[in-house]
């Protein structure tokens, strides 16, 4: 710590003080005459404004007051404050030596003699960079989550009216909405234990079978590379796998002894474009009639469009059973958005 | 038959808005972005637009929103979010918002209101 006076002059009590001055290193202490000249500046000055005391001893304390605080008055402001009522605080951008701004909570105190006349202001200062921008992080995180619960509502009163549209009894609307929204928290759960940012396929679809009880059923094959989606395809291809699934149970190649199903995906090179294809062939299924509702019906349309807000996807009815064809450009799957980008900020 | 342009992203709230309307008599075409929108508007003929206002693609619903009562002047819209609530002077003249979550069948009955 410099401080502008003769130190044969310093008295044992106020070289004590100086010492617990010097030690403070988190906190910027600086003393100011009347004029707002700087006369002393530690070593936390020195720390969290990066000027050394040789440098500001002397100099307009204003030097670290953003242009437009200096324009506004601030800094004249807070002494003024500092007489009138012995002290003012406040938070506000402060500038470093290298130009950079930092958040800070200040104290701006008169500095007053033994006879009780101001001779000068002591200002203490704390960088809350840190603090500020947790408290900016954590805002735009509540914002985002307080859309996404917005959005998930959304969908689940979409699951729910399409449920009561289209069941054929109270215990079918109740089972097809239960097993909808089950699957649909069951693809959040999976993107929240990778922070919202990714879920491989496989892991999708595994969740889509443990949903309706299809775990380990060797009916069911898939094969295929770890393939990672972002968070709207997982979603997306939770609730294609579900209805597929639940399709083939209730009507198609699972819903017999004999059926089968393979999934099959894997990345290719097309048009310079990395893209999935993914695949879902049922096979020994009894045969459809044409009739059956469900074949224009919500669950086919739910499939292809999700797919299709891809890129592409054909579904076609089999003799034994349903087959599915999709080919969906890897950037466009693996796109991520809101929460992830905030993780992704964040770290 | 009047007809009714739905813009969401999100496929299952959109076919089941799509769903509504065509039961409620409405003539409808549907897109999953903007842009597409803007595609299907330089083709047909609308009356009604209903658009989520975050939207992927380059434009947003309220870009579309605009696009839409240049073409159509007379055409009824909503615009609805769960993130955004637009200034009365960000939407065209006579749009509507509503926020999510919202009940379908209060989206058919201020269209048909249109």
């Amino acid at each position: 710590m410099k401080i502008a006076m003769a130190t044969d002059k310093i008295s044992s009590r106020e070289r004590f003080l100086e010492a617990i001055v010097q030690s403070a290193i988190d906190y910027a202490i600086i003393s100011m005459d009347l004029d707002g000249l700087v006369t002393s500046w530690n070593e936390g000055a020195r720390n969290i404004l990066g000027w050394s005391a040789d440098d500001m001893i002397g100099k307009p304390a204003t030097v670290f007051f953003t242009q437009e605080d200096r324009e506004r008055g601030v800094p004249q402001k807070e002494m003024t404050a500092a007489l009138n009522r012995g002290r003012g605080n406040d938070e506000r951008w402060h500038l470093r030596a290298d130009g950079t701004l930092f958040w800070a909570s200040g104290e701006m105190m008169a500095l007053r003699a033994p006879d009780d006349t101001v001779i000068g202001f002591i200002k203490i200062l704390r960088d809350r960079t840190e603090e500020r921008e947790r408290v900016d992080r954590e805002r735009l995180l509540m914002h985002e989550l307080g859309h996404r619960m917005k959005n998930t509502l959304s969908v689940v009163q979409a699951i729910v009216t399409q449920s009561l549209r289209n069941a054929a009894s109270l215990d079918d609307a109740s089972e097809k909405l239960q097993s909808r929204i089950a699957g649909y928290a069951r693809a959040h759960e999976i993107l929240l234990q990778k922070d919202w940012v990714s879920a491989t396929l496989a892991d999708v679809l595994d969740a889509a079978k443990t949903n309706i009880g299809l775990q380990g059923s060797e009916r069911l094959r898939s094969v295929g590379p770890d393939v990672q989606l972002g968070p709207q395809a997982a979603l997306s291809f939770s609730m294609v796998f579900h209805e597929l699934l639940t399709n083939a149970s209730k009507y198609g190649a699972l819903s017999n002894a004999d059926g089968s199903v393979d999934v099959a995906w894997d990345i290719e090179r097309r048009a310079g474009t990395d893209v999935l294809v993914v695949s879902w062939q049922e096979a020994g299924g009894p045969h459809i009639p044409s009739s059956e509702p469900d074949r224009k019906g919500f669950g086919s349309r739910l499939i292809i469009s999700s797919l299709r807000a891809f890129g592409e996807a054909d579904i076609s009815y089999e003799p034994g059973g349903v087959a599915l064809v999709a080919a969906l450009p890897l950037a466009r799957i693996q796109l991520r958005n809101d929460l992830s980008e905030i993780d992704k900020n964040a770290t | 038959m009047r007809k009714v342009l739905v813009v969401e992203d999100e496929v299952l709230i959109r076919l089941t808005l799509v769903d509504a309307l065509l039961a409620a008599g409405f003539d409808v075409v549907e897109a999953g972005s903007a842009d597409e929108a803007a595609d299907i508007i330089d083709e047909q003929t609308i009356h009604l637009l209903f658009t989520d206002i975050q939207l992927p693609g380059t434009m947003t619903g309220v870009d579309l929103a605009h696009a839409v009562a240049r073409r159509f002047p007379d055409a009824g819209i909503i615009v609805a979010s769960g993130r955004l609530t637009p200034g009365a002077d960000e939407l065209p003249s006579g749009a509507e918002f509503l926020p999510k979550p919202y009940r379908f069948e209060e989206i058919v009955t201020r269209l048909s209101a249109m």
